[in-house]
């Protein structure tokens, strides 16, 4: 339990990113009520904000934390701390440009914010890959961070959208890839486990052993089951379907990152 | 040309004794579970013949430190030595070089809530005096050296337990025991 | 001084090795731009250095050196002035800051309502003088004497000054005893017939030993010190032979190891000595010049004694116990180190008798580098005059009662005429050091008051009525020996002592002063006394000269240490033995005085019953002294649970995996601790290591009997205990 303000963090920035660009692609494509457009806006904000606090919780001394941008010539970390908060700082910029209803200042800054964003996992993501965890020390961690942001920003973004009856795209096709992909890279990340180093595969024999694994692959099949059933059975994406597709992979996506950490067995 | 200071410990003195590690935990006034130099328990069929081995290990000082790069604040220093030094003033507790190290060399230390390492008492040796665990190893079983000066003959980069070297190439070099004759009861 | 440390390596060949260390404080290498902190910024205070010496029942027993800042230790490590010690601690010695300062140390007098309850109160030393005072004079009121109080007290600290408990119970009148040792005892015996005493050399000559046999010693964990004289001297060519039930650590770094079937060890000697016999390698001159009876063991060993005899009994081939026979009659010179553990059996006295005939035959005895070391006493000539006052007048009774140390709780519950009604422990840890632990706490339960001096809440402590704090040796005052090495070492106070302890020499005071308060005359110990005034009186001419010192404070100024005159520093050099005859005694009377045969025989080891068929051995633990230091969080933060060592094929016939938890039984109690699977104990055997108390219920002796070894009463008055010959049945739990 010793990593979970890591868990939390990674997972609600991952959120928010994913909702962040969501949205600024929708306002790009189509239109948005401002109202709308500021809530979701806001909320983002506010998700990604309580990521940076919940973060701060992992440091010795949180209120040094301003300095974990030094080393962003060769740290990682760094570099995901300065990506990161200029996400944010932008994304509470383009809040204001809601507010002002500024259209294309929104697209200028949702642009870049978007580019810090994807550098943010990215750079998130590189972290980990380091070859002292060895089941971490893939990319397949790449894919599962950028994985939780594409299955849970669409639909945080919808839920808000279908509610106020403004969804004017078809998410579900984008999060159904999504499920399609994360089943395939779990499929690789197990069986890269399991083929891999001793302590990689010790992680696996760990992980399969909790009954939060269990958990986490009930909830992945099931909310993937009630996506693609209503999806093909050209039923209406409702608010009741979307909200419980994004609880169920929500709770999928912070079980897994859970035992990512804790299941990570050194060299 | 600059140099290259790594420990070299030799498996064949040691006792598994843990003199080095409990004397550098009293002369840095560590806190009780903070360990900067380990002895770890190897395989007893290490040598063919069955016998208690074990390897003494702190810091590797690496050619290209895991920690260093790991360290978002940039509290890690590579010497013209060789000597990987962490500067604790900086340091802000967030852990990453002790998951990014290969050999879990850095520890929390959960009363200052920052991390800790050996430092192959760069202070000591500055003003030419040996680190600790050199100097109160009870059989001399370890020794720092200049490798780019010496290349002990018997010398070898791993030993069983000791995470692959070719991911931060660390200094360490070791010395294996040699088999002595056994005569064991048949059962 | 970094000089001297390169000579002394060696482990990398070639001049390079000096380059590769020198300059090493080069001002190129720091680091740039400030960011690595310069040298420590240690206190602005007042530092301080003090000797000190480690007194915990050794054979190193170290001359320490302690760093004092501001009134609190900030490094403890070795004095480099001893040569022995050589500026470096074990690692049991280097955890001292932690033992001083350890948040487990009890801090002021308590008395606890209920025996092993654990409800402790607070008291003053006053109050814990007067309840003990009290009961003193009750007790001498009720019986007429003393003799109902008993004092058991061992080594915990050899501290020449830590005697005044002992004076201060001389000092009260007659008192019962627990005597004797379960150190030593027989093998002690066996140099006393053999030799007149046991004497061992310089352990720094090791260095001179052509060839060198470990018999069940396991210096590697117990004498660090002596392990890097023996690997030095490996290094210039001197052949280890390890020979030992276990593959311990010491045999691990041998150059050969012998593993012998436990307790057969006297065969094996025997053996040997009969291969010497048969191929004349055997040193006639010295037998005739120095020895009487060896005509008679000679016969012995014709009529009785075969390699194949040997080669059956201890499970040695013959082919290498004839090679190690010629290897070690023609070394020259060939040394033998009998470790304490080897004589821990029904036979343990024998065997080692067998084992000094070896070296005397060989003519190994006297000689620098060789002889057959055990243990010595030599540089022990203190007054002790903490035991000099003598019994108050009308004190009832003759003479103090003994009671046998290694069987304690029988003898304590047998004592009667007058019973035991109080006990009085210090420096020592009997409920979880003694066999039978279950009777010694029955023996606890008769008693009135038990009071225990010490710095932790031992499984002793936990069962009695009042607990005094003592002090660690850098809170006192006082001077120490070893029973091994030829070094003398001061004890400085280097801190006040901490919470209210006192050290015993103090509480003997104390007691004292208070006794004679409510009774004036009741204890002719004195009352007050400076601690350094008491040390100066335990020096006399001779030990002064043998150190050439002119006081403590002189050894003090000396460097904190001083070695003997090197003219005793070879066991039996003059070859003027302490016998009857003066002479090396293969035929001894006295052995015969003593109820023993009177040559070095082979004597039968202890049958395994047939329920119980497993030998369950109790080494000591490279973390512990007995019950000192392994409880230590620094040592617990690397070992923090006892374990069982079995083999893998006796493991696998009784279905056990490595860290499973497994019960050991037999008739005396049982215990479950997590097994760990090694091929350093053979099939028919496992082991626990000795000492452990801490967070477990139960100790390595639970099921250990008070089995007597066969001699023991000649040396230490009472003979000492079998340990090794326990005996288990062990089941998956």
């Amino acid at each position: 339990m010793h990593d979970m303000p890591l868990v939390i963090f990674t997972v609600l920035s991952q959120l928010a990113i994913g909702g962040f660009v969501t949205l600024w692609w929708i306002d790009q494509k189509s239109t948005i009520q401002r109202k709308t457009g500021l809530l979701i806006s806001l909320s983002l904000v506010v998700i990604g904000g309580i990521a940076v606090l919940v973060s701060l919780f992992h440091l010795g001394h949180p209120f040094a934390a301003y300095r974990a941008i030094l080393n962003i010539k060769v740290s990682w970390l760094s570099r995901e701390v300065t990506f990161y908060g200029a996400f944010v700082g932008l994304s509470m910029l383009y809040s204001w440009f809601w507010i002002k209803d500024a259209a294309s200042w929104r697209g200028m800054t949702g642009a870049v914010a978007t580019i810090l964003g994807i550098l943010a996992i990215f750079s998130s993501a590189k972290i980990y890959m380091i070859p002292a965890i060895p089941a971490w020390n893939s990319m397949t961690t790449m894919f599962m961070f950028f994985l939780t942001s594409i299955l849970l920003g669409p639909l945080f973004v919808g839920v808000f959208l279908i509610i106020r009856g403004e969804l004017s795209m078809n998410l579900t096709a984008v999060v159904i890839v999504g499920f399609i992909a994360a089943t395939v890279v779990m499929l690789v990340y197990f069986s890269g486990l399991q083929g891999g180093l001793p302590q990689a595969a010790e992680s696996l024999r760990l992980a399969v052993g909790q009954l939060i694994f269990w958990v986490r692959l009930f909830t992945f099949i099931i909310a993937f089951a009630i996506l693609a059933i209503t999806a093909i059975g050209k039923q209406k994406q409702t608010g009741t379907i979307y909200t419980v597709v994004f609880v169920l992979i929500l709770i999928s996506e912070f079980l897994a990152r859970l035992q990512f950490y804790e299941t990570a067995v050194h060299l | 040309m600059a140099k290259k200071l790594g420990f070299l410990v030799n498996i064949e003195r040691c006792i598994g004794c843990h003199a080095c590690e409990i004397s550098c935990k009293s002369f840095y006034q560590l806190e009780p579970e903070m360990r900067r130099r380990r002895v770890t328990e190897l395989p007893e069929d290490l040598v063919g013949t069955p016998v208690r081995a074990f390897v003494s290990t702190a810091c590797n000082h690496c050619d290209e430190p895991a920690c260093k790069n790991a360290c978002p604040v940039g509290a890690y220093t590579k010497r013209e030595d060789g000597i990987v030094v962490h500067n604790q003033e900086l340091c802000i507790g967030c852990q990453m070089c002790g998951k990014a190290c290969p050999y879990k060399v850095p520890v929390y230390n959960p009363v200052k809530r920052k991390m800790d390492k050996c430092s192959m008492c760069y202070e000591r040796l500055d003003v030419g005096q040996l680190p600790i665990c050199v100097e109160k190893c009870p059989l001399e079983a370890i020794q720092i050296v200049d490798y780019n000066e010496v290349q002990p003959e018997n010398g070898v980069s791993i030993v069983p337990t000791f995470a692959d070297p070719s991911i931060t190439h660390p200094t360490t070099q070791f010395i294996l025991p040699k088999p002595g004759k056994q005569t064991r009861r048949s059962s | 001084m970094l000089k001297e440390s390169i000579t002394r390596r060696n482990f990398i060949k070639g001049s390079a090795s000096l380059t590769a260390l020198l300059g090493l404080g080069a001002a190129s290498s720091q680091a740039p731009k400030g960011l690595v902190p310069k040298a420590a910024a240690k206190t602005n205070g007042k530092v301080q250095q003090f000797y000190n010496a480690c007194p915990r029942n050794c054979y190193d027993t170290c001359s320490i050196l302690t760093t004092v800042e501001d009134g609190r230790i900030t490094f403890i490590t070795g004095n480099e002035n001893n040569t022995y010690t050589k500026g470096r601690l074990c690692v049991k010695g280097n955890t001292y800051p932690r033992v001083v300062y350890s948040p487990d140390r009890i801090k002021y007098p308590m008395r606890q309502k209920g025996r092993g309850s654990g409800n402790w109160e607070r008291i003053s030393w006053g109050e814990a003088y007067t309840i003990i005072s009290k009961k003193i004079l009750e007790i001498k009121k009720e019986y007429g004497s003393t003799l109902p109080i008993c004092l058991n007290k061992y080594s915990g600290n050899f501290n020449i000054l830590n005697y005044a408990t002992e004076g201060m119970m001389s000092s009260i009148g007659y008192t019962t005893r627990a005597q004797g040792t379960p150190c030593d005892p027989a093998g002690s015996d066996a140099q006393g017939f053999d030799m007149g005493v046991a004497y061992n050399s310089d352990p720094e000559h090791f260095l001179d030993a052509d060839y060198i046999i470990l018999w069940g010693a396991n210096p590697a964990w117990t004498s660090a010190h002596s392990m890097y004289f023996i690997e030095q001297a490996k290094e210039r060519g001197t052949k280890l032979v390890v020979i030992d039930p276990l593959i311990t650590q010491t045999a691990s770094k041998a150059d050969e190891y012998i593993q012998i079937k436990a307790s057969t060890d006297g065969a094996l000697a025997l053996g040997m000595i009969r291969y010497i016999f048969d191929h004349q390698l055997f040193d006639k001159n010295w037998v005739a010049e120095n020895s009487i009876g060896f005509s008679e063991f000679f016969a012995y060993v014709n009529k009785n004694i075969t390699v194949e005899w040997a080669a059956e009994k201890t499970g040695v081939p013959q082919a290498v116990i004839e090679r190690l026979a010629r290897e070690y009659a023609t070394a020259k010179p060939a040394n033998i180190w009998i470790g304490f553990g080897m004589q821990r059996h029904v036979n343990g006295g024998a065997m080692v008798r067998a084992i000094d005939a070896l070296a005397a035959i060989t003519g190994n005895i006297g000689k620098r580098g060789g002889g057959v070391n055990y243990i010595g006493g030599e540089t022990w000539g203190f007054n002790y005059h903490t035991m000099s006052f003598g019994a108050p007048e009308g004190s009832g009774g003759e003479a103090d009662r003994m009671v046998n140390m290694n069987n304690f709780g029988a003898q304590v519950l047998a004592a009667d005429e007058p019973p035991i009604k109080m006990m009085w422990i210090a420096c020592r840890n009997p409920i979880a050091q003694d066999p039978e632990p279950n009777v010694v706490k029955k023996a606890f339960d008769q008693m009135d008051l038990v009071v225990t001096a010490d710095l932790y809440m031992t499984q002793t402590v936990e069962y009695s009525d009042i607990v005094l704090p003592v002090t660690t040796p850098f809170e006192s005052v006082g001077i120490n020996v070893s029973y091994w090495h030829y070094w003398m070492n001061v004890n400085e106070q280097a801190i006040k002592p901490l919470y209210e302890a006192k050290s015993d020499l103090e509480i003997a005071m104390g007691l004292s002063k208070k006794l004679n308060e409510l009774a004036p005359g009741s204890c002719t110990f004195p009352t007050s006394g400076n601690p350094k005034e008491w040390v100066e009186k335990e020096l006399n001419d001779e030990i002064k000269e043998l150190f050439n010192i002119e006081s403590w404070e002189d050894l003090r100024k000396k460097g904190g240490t001083a070695k003997a005159n090197e003219k005793i520093t070879v066991a039996w050099e003059d070859l003027k033995f302490r016998t009857p005859s003066g002479k090396y005694e293969f035929y001894s009377k006295k052995a015969v005085e003593y109820g023993h045969h009177p040559l070095p025989v082979f004597t039968e080891e202890y049958k395994a019953p047939k329920e119980y068929p497993i030998r369950c051995m109790s080494p000591h633990w490279k973390f512990g002294i007995h019950s000192q230091f392994q409880h230590q969080d620094w040592l617990m933060a690397i070992q923090d649970h006892p374990y069982l060592e079995i083999n893998p094929e006796l493991a696998r016939k009784k279905g056990i995996q490595n860290n499973d938890i497994v019960k050991i039984i037999n008739e005396t109690g049982y215990m479950t601790l997590p097994a760990k699977l090694t091929k350093m104990v053979p099939p028919d055997t496992v082991v626990m290591y000795e000492g452990w108390w801490k967070g477990v219920n139960y100790t390595e002796n639970i099921t250990v009997k008070a089995l007597a070894e066969d001699m023991g009463e000649y040396q230490k008055g009472q003979r000492g205990i079998a340990f090794h010959d326990n005996f288990v049945n062990i089941e998956k739990a």
